[in-house]
């Protein structure tokens, strides 16, 4: 029992910042005694929610649901009018997309890591010889993006893969709004991590590519209000196929 | 409708089976939703749960394994996950729930699943007054209303260290009563 161990209800409840749920995650991962106890909370738990009364189900929440799973996104019509000599397309090789979560993170950790090492250079080297820049494209930015610029970048390790956006000048953001990363597959967008603010204005994300099976070829950064959200929401500011 | 049911239905949500997602959305529609109003008191903030629940079922942004349990469990613990998030998300923005006394009104289509769940809920209130009055509201504070360990020790008077340990024991308790009246919670 560590100070961790402390942690566990309200991890349970949600009520720890991101850093502690962090922080706690990692201490899960080794600490069988907090699994254990985190799986007995679950059990105890688990007939609570039949308490619940039944209430009348607002009569049109089915309709909106399933308009919203047939709904076309309208993202590309922002997306596609960029000039095509701004993409610089690589040539496609195939990917794996099977990494375990674990493998990603470590992975997404060291490459990150010697990311930073050239930090201000567009252009990275990247110095680690099992890592393999598979396709890198300077994304456009869009109207509302003013001056923003960016740079995305895959990156393979032996086969796992991550994709690496780094950001500069992006237009200031209103209090509780963030930059969301989209990957877009014909017309369908798939969220890719938040970037992290380093600077005024700059900021860069690392995201594994392994829940990210598909065909996407497009890569875009909106302003959200939540992270993470089944679709773009706010304004596409950068743009750029891959 | 077993739970082996449940897990055929997802494994074909994943593959995008629009019918499959229907089955599952039929089924679980009105549990997750009362469930969310249980715990926000507001129906508006209820639908976006509820909404938003089954969207990332569909898009697999949550992902259900089998092996860490049930199908029904999981799924109530992500609108658990997300009603407390966003109970949380709008105090900051000095929301306040509104509570609305129309809104518990019993269909009198009810299915067999929910026939089921009167009487798993009924079973449960019964389990639930036989505790005492300091249980219940520990239970309400931390399951419910999603308190931390130190708001629950303010709020109960207890000192910090206790409050997990008082938690169990209520709800060793409570399953204790539901396992002795032999229920049908299985």
């Amino acid at each position: 029992m560590n100070k961790s161990c402390d942690m566990l209800i309200d991890y349970f409840n949600r009520t720890l910042t991101d850093e502690e749920t962090f922080e706690f995650e990692q201490h899960l991962i080794e600490c069988e005694s907090c699994q254990e106890e985190l799986m007995e909370w679950e059990t105890l738990t688990e007939d609570l929610p039949f308490l619940s009364e039944e209430v009348e189900v607002p009569t049109n929440l089915k309709a909106r649901v399933f308009a919203e799973i047939d709904k076309k996104p309208v993202i590309m019509d922002n997306v596609k009018p960029f000039p095509s000599t701004k993409i610089d397309k690589q040539p496609k090789k195939p990917f794996k997309f099977a990494l375990p979560t674990l493998a990603a993170a470590l992975i997404v950790s060291v490459i990150s890591n010697i990311y930073l090492v050239n930090d201000s250079n567009k252009e990275p080297e990247i110095v680690a010889s099992d890592i393999e820049v598979l396709g890198k494209t300077v994304l456009a930015a869009q109207p509302g993006g003013e001056d923003a610029s960016a740079v995305a970048m895959l990156l393979s390790d032996k086969g796992e893969n991550v994709l690496v956006v780094d950001a500069e000048n992006l237009p200031t953001l209103k209090e509780d709004e963030l930059y969301q990363v989209w990957v877009i597959e014909g017309e369908q967008p798939y969220p890719a991590g938040v970037i992290e603010l380093t600077e005024a204005g700059g900021g860069k994300v690392s995201y594994p590519l392994a829940d990210l099976e598909g065909k996407w070829d497009t890569i875009a950064i909106t302003i959200e209000k939540e992270p993470n959200l089944q679709l773009p929401e706010g304004n596409v500011i950068l743009a750029g196929g891959i | 409708m077993t739970a082996q049911d449940d897990v055929n239905l997802y494994e074909k949500v994943a593959v995008q089976d629009r019918h499959a997602f229907e089955l599952l959305y039929d089924r679980y529609e009105k549990l997750v939703f009362s469930f969310a109003y249980r715990l926000t008191k507001d129906r508006t903030i209820a639908e976006e749960v509820t909404q938003d629940i089954f969207l990332k079922l569909w898009h697999g942004t949550s992902i259900y394994q089998e092996e860490k349990g049930k199908f029904s469990s999981w799924l109530l613990t992500i609108t658990r996950n997300k009603a407390i998030d966003e109970i949380r998300r709008l105090k900051r923005h000095d929301h306040e729930p509104m509570l609305e006394k129309d809104a518990l009104i019993e269909g009198a289509d009810s299915t067999e699943r929910e026939v089921e769940w009167k009487e798993r809920r009924e079973e449960l209130r019964a389990a639930i007054t036989a505790l005492s009055a300091d249980q219940q509201e520990v239970i309400e504070l931390f399951y419910f209303q999603g308190y931390s360990q130190q708001k629950i020790s303010d709020r109960c008077n207890l000192p910090l260290g206790t409050v997990k340990g008082r938690i169990r024991l209520a709800l060793k308790h409570l399953n204790g009563l539901i396992g002795q009246e032999g229920g049908v919670l299985e």
